[in-house]
Parts: structure tokens; sequence; C-alpha cells
């Protein structure tokens, strides 16, 4: 069966880019520039947060290079390059419900289906690009029934061959002997944690409710499996706080860290090494968490790579593209998701390598099959994906060449400057973006594909209004130009040759793909915009303005200029916002 | 409300085959009650859920008359040019794209002049229009907080009549955020509360297993009450679990066990409640996905239609596609390659009039199949209320006046039909504060700018 959960994620290119807003709304350490008005100009940070760079009180994570373990920034202890750090706020997670992959990897680690119930659920929404925001995962009696419906079949299926030998090791006629054992074990697994005696309590009272009822001791079992799935400390990430009201951080539980890590890592519960982990409390230690950490990205299990890349990318869904077959008669389904094989193999690689994260726009290698070799006008390698050089294709490298976001970021018949710019600075640079003034008109679709876009986009040149922002926004659209809508390489576009030169915000000069990639990459807010997002990945939540000095010392260069991708997640994971939490509002 | 007697199925030829599927696929759907309504059959064509038989359909008149509200919507606006008419009164025109509804007529009433101002924001979003278009109050962000909507505000004072309070289907489960706004803003309607979007169910075989909940694949009734409760034991399990953890929360977290709560204990109460007249035998469930727009929109249509008749539920919203871009992306059976959304900026007139016209034409479907169905010398839809509207009036400007607003239906009689009516810039809200009226809702405000019933239409 097909994950129709996919569909959920928007491909960009469906987005008309005039109301697209900030994926990174409110992102934190920018103004809004709503609230500044548009007099002010569009943006103003640019330039600023290169003089600024990371804040040099960002302490901890400066001198332990390559993700160490213990790296503690903003750790309210002053971290170790600090020790005048003040009191971190951890942020306030809001219980979050397991999204439609993370019950569909669930419960397949549970109980071994592979029936992918979730494919049947209600969307789940995304906030800030990622749809593992607890606040925003919201419930209704439609989906409790659909979590209903979902329970009594994976009962079913797991107590009846050939799961059952895993499942059951009990014999049910047994009673309250087997209930128990099957409460304990699954139990716990199910719940993330061991179950108190009163839970454990309160399914015997339920098994025993089911025997009044008639069942028989294999409905015995199956009623209590079926209540496990339902229960909400199954179907949320329960952590609790020991005052609920207080704002003064703790310290999760070695079992709720347990289930941050693994659902971060694996979009599942722990497997039997994490637990023992938590179990033996080991898990507090930071060495160890690190050392789960990698581990855990080392597994096959692992779908960090592909959910963020494509998550932060905004590409999950380009399958579902429909660019116009007539100007494009050699896109399919099947190139589509070669693109983003490509997007999840090279996110994959930084997370195994540590590169450092100004090479997401600049590398010099990248993913392709042999479709996708041929879309790119390279040679191919086969069937296979295959890491190749790209010393030698000076059209493609880095992030924004790759096939997935040219695509996403576009129209079915033609290219969106306007919405590659944006791309560029609201979820690469993290500045937003506001939205158009009233009455904005677009002109038909015949008038903006009569000419070139960086043509009809001088219109925006001669209003101040419209101005304001898009003389930031595209200019760096149009250095993309040279990609068309589906991603191929053009030199020449309505019988002339591409003009792709253009300035950053801060007038940083570029001309072409390549030049652009490394400008943004050299920009100082870059690595601290994809600090945001693997924080806000990491932690299911809308970040605030308090996170700031987590993303500073996230980000910090190391002694090598640069900071490395998976030392960006190791030091997330080592980060008082992922390994504390607090009460309150 | 009496329900209706229970005959033998003797009076319908069930296709064997069909039920042969139905049982296959028993995990998903349960049935063979086999049990048929008394009553002055009606036959009427459901056939998107029938078997390949193509056989009709026998229902009763009921045996009172519950009147039900059903809310349409559309996305990106409309094209005022072809879609209003430009005439009022009782003999007015029908405009080119209402004319799909012209064997309705009479049955129909068109509004031009009314605003949802209170919605929305000036250069519009298509996500607080969404959420706006049946509360009349604007979404707050970055938190979620919207108000009770109208079909919801009606469900509720209904409580417990029916199975199920209240249906949300659509087509599209795309959603995305515009200007700062939740993306569940772009894809729900309707609105429990303030902080309860009531998202939309998109597959058709997830409604028709909403619909026929409950109904065991040849169980005996012995089994059906110890499955019904042993489900029972486990959703009371669920709510003592829960009880026992709100304890332990704080405020934010108690609300989304709140919501947890709430959906438990409503699913409780339906899996206690009689399936009643609703039986799957001799329907196919609808496949849940591959289709295209007229068939997803059609099979919609018979999915309402059938939880409407045999008294599922009386409130039903339909999205025909999310707000903005969460819509469809072409139109190839009416050979539009171009996006919606992208149409209704460039404001293109003769694509926007087909959509459009198709738009209506799938309303009209749905409301000729209510039509069709006599309740004692009037119809399903004549007891009913229709509202069919879009997120925004204009597709350009993002704006809430002038709103393209149908009502089709008259609530038993209550509502003056066969008429298009120019409002100068009353709320729309004002019109909700008199179809709840209508409903027997003693409404005397709505939304934010709702104080006084709309005149002209009672």
């Amino acid at each position: 069966m097909s994950h129709k959960s996919e569909s959920r994620r928007l491909a960009r290119g469906n987005l008309e880019e005039i109301e697209k807003p900030s994926r990174h709304f409110r992102h934190v350490g920018h103004v809004s520039l709503l609230a500044l008005g548009l007099a002010a100009g569009c943006l103003g940070t640019i330039g600023d947060a290169k003089k600024d760079g990371p804040s040099p009180s960002g302490g901890g994570g400066t001198s332990a290079a390559g993700g160490s373990a213990g790296a503690s920034p903003g750790g309210s202890g002053g971290g170790a390059g600090g020790g005048t750090m003040p009191l971190s706020d951890p942020g306030r997670v809001t219980m979050r419900r397991l999204n439609q992959v993370e019950y569909g990897n669930t419960v397949r680690d549970l109980l071994g289906t592979t029936s992918h119930p979730e494919s049947a659920f209600l969307t789940d929404t995304s906030a800030n690009g990622f749809d593992n925001n607890g606040a925003q995962l919201s419930l209704s009696s439609v989906r409790i029934d659909q979590y209903n419906q979902a329970a009594q079949a994976l009962a079913a299926e797991a107590l009846a061959p050939p799961l059952r030998a895993t499942n059951l090791t009990c014999d049910p006629t047994t009673g309250d002997a087997c209930i128990t054992t099957f409460v304990t074990t699954m139990g716990a697994r199910a719940y993330r944690r061991p179950l108190t005696p009163d839970e454990i309590a309160g399914y015997l009272s339920l098994a025993a409710q089911a025997r009044t009822a008639g069942a028989t001791p294999d409905e015995v079992v199956s009623t209590v499996l079926e209540a496990l799935l339902v229960s909400p400390n199954f179907l949320f990430l329960v952590e609790v706080d020991p005052d609920p009201t207080s704002t003064t951080p703790h310290p999760l539980s070695p079992y709720e860290l347990a289930s941050r890590l693994s659902y971060l890592v694996y979009s599942s519960m722990p497997d039997d090494a994490l637990f023992a982990s938590a179990k033996s409390g080991a898990l507090g230690s930071p060495g160890e968490l690190q050392a789960q950490l990698t581990r855990m990205l080392a597994s096959p299990k692992s779908t960090f790579a592909q959910i963020f890349g494509e998550e932060w990318l905004g590409v999950g869904a380009i399958e579902t593209s429909q660019p116009d077959p007539t100007l494009f008669p050699n896109f399919s389904v099947a190139l589509a998701q070669s693109m983003k094989q490509e997007v999840d193999l090279f996110f994959g690689d930084f997370v195994r390598n540590n590169l450092a994260v100004g090479n997401l726009l600049t590398a010099n290698f990248t993913y392709v099959d042999d479709l996708l070799a041929t879309h790119y006008g390279m040679p191919s390698p086969g069937m296979a994906m295959t890491r190749v050089d790209l010393t030698g294709t000076p059209e493609r490298g880095g992030l924004l060449t790759m096939g997935a976001l040219l695509l996403a970021t576009s129209r079915g018949n033609r290219t969106s400057p306007v919405a590659r710019g944006k791309f560029v600075l609201s979820d690469l640079l993290c500045h937003d973006i506001p939205p158009p003034p009233p009455g904005v008109t677009i002109p038909p679709d015949s008038v903006i594909t009569a000419t070139t876009a960086r043509v009809f986009l001088a219109s925006h040149r001669t209003s101040p209004t419209c101005g304001a922002c898009h003389n930031l926004m595209d200019p760096i659209g149009l250095a993309l130009e040279n990609y068309d809508a589906v991603g191929a390489y053009r030199a020449t576009d309505h019988g002339q040759v591409i003009d792709a030169t253009g300035t950053l915000p801060d007038k940083t000069p570029f001309n072409g793909p390549r030049q652009l990639s490394q400008a943004v990459a050299q920009e100082a807010a870059f690595a601290p915009c994809v600090a945001s997002a693997v924080l806000t990945y990491a932690t299911g939540r809308t970040l605030g303005a308090t996170d700031q000095t987590y993303i500073n010392a996230i980000s910090q260069a190391t002694s090598g200029g640069t900071v490395g991708f998976s030392d960006v997640l190791s030091r997330t994971v080592a980060s008082d916002a992922f390994r504390q939490r607090r009460g309150g509002t | 409300m009496k329900r209706p007697s229970v005959i033998d199925n003797s009076v319908l030829n069930i296709d064997p085959k069909a039920l042969a599927a139905q049982q296959k696929d028993a995990a998903r759907m349960r049935t063979n009650r086999r049990r048929f309504l008394a009553g002055a059959a009606v036959t009427i064509g459901l056939p998107w859920l029938e078997s390949l038989a193509g056989k009709g359909r026998a229902f009763a008149a009921a045996t009172s008359r519950p009147v039900r509200l059903i809310a349409w919507h559309v996305p990106n606006g409309t094209y005022a040019q072809t879609w209003f008419p430009t005439t009022t009164g009782t003999s007015y025109t029908l405009s080119p794209t209402l004319m799909p509804l012209a064997s309705l007529q009479k049955k129909l009433l068109v509004f031009s002049g009314l605003q949802n101002n209170d919605a929305s924001v000036v250069f519009g979003s298509h996500c607080l229009g969404v959420s706006g278009m049946l509360t009349c109050i604007k979404g707050t962000q970055p938190n979620v907080s919207v108000g009770v909507s109208v079909d919801q505000v009606y469900a509720q004072s209904l409580g417990t009549a029916t199975r199920i309070p209240s249906i949300q289907v659509g087509i599209s489960n795309r959603m995305y955020s515009d200007i700062g706004n939740p993306a569940i803003y772009n894809g729900c309607i309707s609105w429990a509360s303030a902080t309860q979007p009531l998202q939309p169910t998109v597959d058709p075989g997830v409604v028709f297993d909403q619909i026929f909940m409950g109904q065991n694949s040849a169980a005996s009734a012995a089994d059906q009450k110890k499955r019904q409760a042993l489900a029972t034991s486990v959703l009371d399990h669920a709510v003592a679990e829960a009880a026992s953890l709100q304890q332990k929360l704080g405020t934010a977290d108690r609300a989304k066990l709140d919501e947890y709560l709430t959906g438990v204990r409503e699913v409780e109460r339906q899996i206690q409640t009689s399936a009643g007249a609703c039986t799957a035998a001799g329907m196919t469930r609808p496949a849940d996905s591959g289709l295209d727009g007229p068939t997803q929109s059609k099979i919609t249509s018979d999915l309402m239609t059938i939880a409407l008749q045999c008294d599922a539920t009386r409130v039903v919203s339909f999205m025909l596609g999310n707000g903005g871009s969460s819509c469809f992306q072409s139109f190839p059976w009416l050979n539009i390659t171009q996006d919606h959304h992208g149409l209704a900026h460039a404001q293109d007139g003769p694509n926007l009039s087909a959509i459009e016209t198709w738009e209506v034409s799938e309303l009209a479907y749905f409301c000729q199949k209510l039509d069709a169905i006599d309740e004692g010398g009037t119809t399903m839809l004549d007891n009913s209320l229709v509202f069919f509207s879009s997120e925004i009036s204009n597709g350009q400007l993002h704006n809430q006046d002038n709103r393209p607003i149908l009502l089709l239906g008259s609530a038993a009689g209550q509502i003056k039909t066969g008429q298009h009516i120019k409002y100068n810039a009353d709320p729309q809200a004002n019109l909700f504060i008199t179809m709840l009226n209508a409903l027997g809702v003693p409404a005397k405000t709505f939304g934010t700018a709702g104080t006084t019933p709309l005149t002209g239409i009672t």
C-alpha cells in the first residue's frame, strides 16, 4: 500500500508565491518586518546579521567541535566555553500526538505489522515547515474513530499468525497471569516507559470486564491490546512536569528523552538498545546520549535525513506536481522520485560525514541515477542512485541546483523567480518577508510567460511598494533562471541568453547559480538558519525569542571556521532545549 | 426522533457479488444487518455507491421530518461577471454560471451584496476566508482560535438526535498557511469550538466506513452485543487513563487531552447508538483514492445523501477543494491545464466561468438527489438548507465584499426561495442568524457582526 501521507506535503510549486508566507513565521532573532511596516523597507537585517555573527556569549559549543559529547549550548551551567550564560529557557512543547508517519512506523516496530493503517487517517497539518508540531496536531472524533478502527484491525492482525508468536508470549487461558505479562511487556513498549502498578491494575480490570461481557481468552487479550493502542499514553508523546505551573527547567526523564531522540532519528518508538539505556538511567549522561544518537543515525531505520531534508526544502510531494506535459514532456513521476532520492541521499551524506553546512549549497557531489543524470545532461551512472563528482559539471552542485527544489518552486508552466528568491531569503536565511499590500494585481499567465522573467519582473522595480521586497527576492530567483520549471538546465529563454546577475540584500554580487550559492553559504545568517530548522524539527514546537541562544550556540563555527551538519544535530540533541522542559504556558 | 420501522430485505434484490465484495473487506466495513426501511419506498439512484447491477434503492419517507443543514465550500472566489445574475427579484434571470441549477430555480435563493469583512483582513487571506466562512470570526495567529461555525451551532443544538452529530467531507487534504495563518485554517470550514477545527475526510471509502460504522459482518446479535460491550470497555478505559493523565498536565497539554477526551466520548456514544436505517447492504464501498474530481465529488454527494437519508446525521459540510492553492491543479475534464488559484488571481474569465459552472453542476447533482427523495409531499431538499459559498469573493482582490452565496431548500417552508436579493453590505452573519432561526435555534447574534436576522427571506 502506498503511503498516502506523502501527499500531505505540499510541493512549493503548487503555491502561489504572492501568498506564500515565511515558513519560519516570526522567526527568532529577526524582527517581523510586517511590524515595521513597508515604509521601513522590506529587509534590513541581513547585513546586520553578517556583522553580528553568532553571539559571542553563545558559549558551550565553541570548542566542542565535532559534536563531542557534553556539548551543551546554552546549558544552564553556562556551557563548556562560557560560564556567563544565564539560565536558559528550554521552551514549552505542547504534548505531541503521533503524526501519520510516526504512527505508521510505531505500529510497525511495536507489532510487526506492514498494513499501514495510518494511510487512511486525516492528514496532519504542518507548522514552520514540519508536521510534528505538538500545538498544531489536532484531534477530533473522526480521528479518534480512525484510531479506534485501526486498533481493532491491528489487534486482530497482531494476535493472529504469523505475528502472534512474537506479540503474545503467554497462554491467554491462564487469565490474569498472561494479561499481566502481556501488559507489562507490550504495554511498556506501547507507552514507551514501564507501566505503573495502577495502570497494570487498570488493564486487569478491563480484562475482567471483557470476561464478564463474554469474551474468550483471546478476545480478552485483543481487548487489552486495542486499549493500549487508543490510550493517550500511546497516541501522545507524554512528558510530565513535577509542577505543571512552574517555569523552572528540569531534565526530561530518561524514557521521555529516549522518545524525543527516537522520534527525531527514527520517527518511531525507541528500539531495544535505547530502551535499555533509558532503563539503566545511562541516557541521562551527555556522552551516552551522543553515543545513542550516533548509533541510531547509522541504523537503516534512521529517517532523519530524509524527513528533515524533504520537509525543510518542502519537496515531500513533488510526485504530485503537474508540469504542463506539452512544455515538459520528459517529466514523469519516476523522475520526481529520483529527484527526491537525490535530496534524501545528499542529506544522508551530510549526516554521515559531518560535512560543513555551507556545503549544502556548494557541494561538488550529488546523487543521480540514469533518469536524473539524463535530465541533468550528465553521463549516466546506471540504474541505481550513485554518488557522482561534479567537478566537470559546473551547472550542478548544492541544494539550489537540485531538481526537487527547482520543481517545487515553479509553477506548472513556468519558473517562479519570486518563489525561489523567497525560499532563499525566508528558508535559508530566516528572514520574514511580509505579505504583499492590498490590491495587488497579478497579470494573466499569458502576459507573464510572454517574455523573460527578468523583463516581466522589472515591473516590480517601477513600484516602490512592490520593490521594497521584490528588489530583494527577485534578483536571487533570477540567478536561478538557468533552471526551467522542472529543473532542467537552459542557457537561453525566449531566445535570449539568460542574465543571471544580481546581488544579495547586503549587496554581495553574484553571477549565476554557483556564485549565488557561494554567497548565500557565506552569509552569517545561513548556519543559524539551518540550526533553527533542526531545532524546530527536533523539539516539535515553534521557536521563540529565547531560542536564539541555542541557535547561536548550535551553529557556532568550529576552529575550522565552519560548522558540520551532524555537529548541528548533535549539539541540538545536547542542548537544554532538547534535554529539558518546563511547565507554565 | 422516532425511527422508521424495519422490514425484510426481500423488497430489494441484493446483488450477491456486491455482498461478497463487502465481506472480503470486513475489517473496514461491517454490514449484513439486512434491515431496510418501511413505508412508501422511493427509489433514487446512488450510482456511485451501488453495485454494477445498478439497482435503485428503497428508502422510506421519514415519519417525522428532520431538517438538515449542508454547507458547501468552493475555493478561490468566483468570477462575478458570469456568476451573479444581473436581475433581482422573483423573476430574475439565472446567470450563465448558475444555469445548472435551472431546474431548481424555485428552490434557490441567490444573494448579492452580503459581506463577511470581520472574518478576514484587508488583502484577504484564503486561510482566514475558509476558517471565517461559516464562523464569521477572524482567526488568530499564531495560536489557533476562531469560533463555532454555523453548522456546528446547529449540530450542537441537535445534541444526540442522530448517531453522528455532523460529517465533514472534502476533496483535498492539502493545506498550507498564508500570511502567517495556521495551515489548519486553510482546510476547515467547520469548527466545533474556537480551537477545535473539524477536518474533512477526503477518502470516500473512509466516509463510507464512518457512516456505516458498527455494522459487523455476519455477526449474530449476541456477538454484536458482545463486540459493542468490549468496544465500550476499551473507550471507558481510555477515558479513565486520560482522566488520570489530565491531573499531571499543564494548561496547553490539558487542552490537547480535552480534544482527545471529547473525541473518545463521542465515538463511544456512536458505538452505543443504533445504526438505525443506515445499512451498507447492496452498496459497494467506494475506492479511497485515485478518482478524478467529478467522480469524487459525485461519490461524496451520494455519501452525503445516504447519510442524511438514513438519518445518520443532519449536518454535513463539504469542501470541493481547500482554499487557495490547496485545490485542483488542473481540470482535465474541462480541458483546463492551469491551476485554479492562478486563474483566479488572473481573473481569467473564460476558464473561471467553466470551472465555476462545473462547481455549480456538482452542487446541482447533490441538490437534485435530495430533491428526488420524497418526504411525504415535500422533498428532502425542501426540508434542508444547503448553503454554498467560497472563502473569498474575488480571486484577485481576496475580498469579503459582495459574497457569492447560494441557499437551496427552505428548511420546511421557512425560507422564501426562488429569488435573487441584492443587499447593501449587510453582514453574512445575519443570514446565519436567519438560517439558525429557521432551523429552530433561537440565535440572536452570530459571529462578530451578526446582530439581527436578515430581512427579506422569511
